[in-house]
């Protein structure tokens, strides 16, 4: 004789509760390696010790970028194809560390707003190098290779420097840090924009 | 078919119901909106409650997107808080990298006010969010 399932409320709630928990405990992950090695948020904000890091570097490069997006020199830079260089931002603080982060960063994201801008420092002798090595080494048909002489000097510069003060007692120290930006045009010399980025940053010891 | 509902049933619906309510109560953060013409900011915090966005202000000038937003604490003490905002183009695609996350000091009973412009001419729209932990 068939008889008709009965519809088991109990069990059918139970079930659909295990399955919703188990799916939401269930994990594939695509790693290897137990090193305990674990990637982090490069944009989270970094108190690790109260030097120069991450995050400052990265307030830093945004607010430049911010305000110099804004100046009529650079709208006019972009509009009339100029060039804009970075020259070395001066440490004055006690710490080590390669102030390019700063410079490469605001370079970097005033290029995607259509600014152009030349190579300068360390960069320019890779640039004289591949010139000569086209044009002197005898290895490069001439006919094809380019030409010395045809590169192109910046209108304006950016250069400034980031200082710190530290000060420390038995349980505290505080390190405050400024950074000052300037754009310059190359030819008078004249500043036509300056900014500052203040930081304070605080640690019981 | 009728499902009828005894009283063991029902132990075994609240028993269902209290252990699949935490995930709801996850994915239903403390998170509130303001919305502007241009934008608008996410505000997510503790149970406090003590930080607020009291207003929020955006304009276009010089084919940049300027936004200005008014934080505000309840709360006699000062609280840290965290914030990025995302820069957007009329259809909601985000035209700059992930911003890094800044702290800000909101002093007790005060405001704070972020003032920004826009990295890119592109960005036509914004999202502000904040995130005010313990």
């Amino acid at each position: 004789m068939y008889t008709k399932p009965r519809f088991n409320l109990q069990a059918s709630l139970l079930v659909a509760a295990l399955a919703l928990v188990l799916t939401g405990c269930e994990t594939t992950s695509p790693t290897t390696g137990t090193s305990g090695v674990s990637y982090g948020d490069s944009k989270a904000v970094e108190t690790v010790t109260t030097d120069l890091g991450s995050t400052d570097i990265q307030m830093i490069s945004e607010k430049m970028t911010q305000g110099l997006i804004q100046t009529p020199e650079i709208q006019t830079l972009i509009k009339k194809r100029q060039l804009l260089m970075a020259s070395p931002v001066k440490n004055k603080t006690s710490e080590y560390f390669d102030t390019r982060l700063i410079t490469d960063t605001v370079l970097t994201q005033l290029q995607k707003n259509g600014v152009k801008y030349v190579i300068e420092g360390e960069d320019m002798q890779n640039q004289t190098d591949e010139l000569r090595r086209q044009n002197q080494s005898g290895l490069y048909d001439k006919s094809k290779s380019v030409k010395v002489g045809k590169m192109r000097g910046a209108k304006y510069r950016l250069d400034g420097s980031i200082s710190s003060i530290i000060k420390k007692t038995s349980d505290l120290k505080d390190v405050y840090y400024k950074m000052n930006l300037r754009l310059i045009e190359i030819e008078t010399g004249i500043v036509e924009w300056s900014d500052e980025k203040e930081i304070r940053k605080s640690a019981k010891r | 078919m009728r499902i009828s509902f005894n009283a063991s049933d029902r132990r075994v619906l609240a028993t269902a119901i209290l252990a699949i309510a935490p995930f709801f109560a996850l994915a239903a953060n403390q998170a509130r909106y303001m919305p502007d013409g241009h934008g608008y900011a996410a505000l997510t915090q503790d149970r406090s409650n003590d930080i607020g966005i009291s207003d929020l202000r955006a304009t276009i000038q010089g084919r940049l997107l300027r936004v200005q937003a008014d934080l505000s604490n309840t709360s006699v003490s000062d609280r840290q808080v965290y914030y990025r905002f995302e820069w957007l183009d009329q259809q909601g695609i985000a035209v700059w990298d992930d911003e890094p996350w800044k702290p800000i000091i909101v002093y007790g009973l005060n405001k704070q006010t972020l003032s920004v412009s826009s990295p890119t001419f592109k960005a036509t729209r914004f999202r502000l969010v904040v995130q005010s932990p313990n």
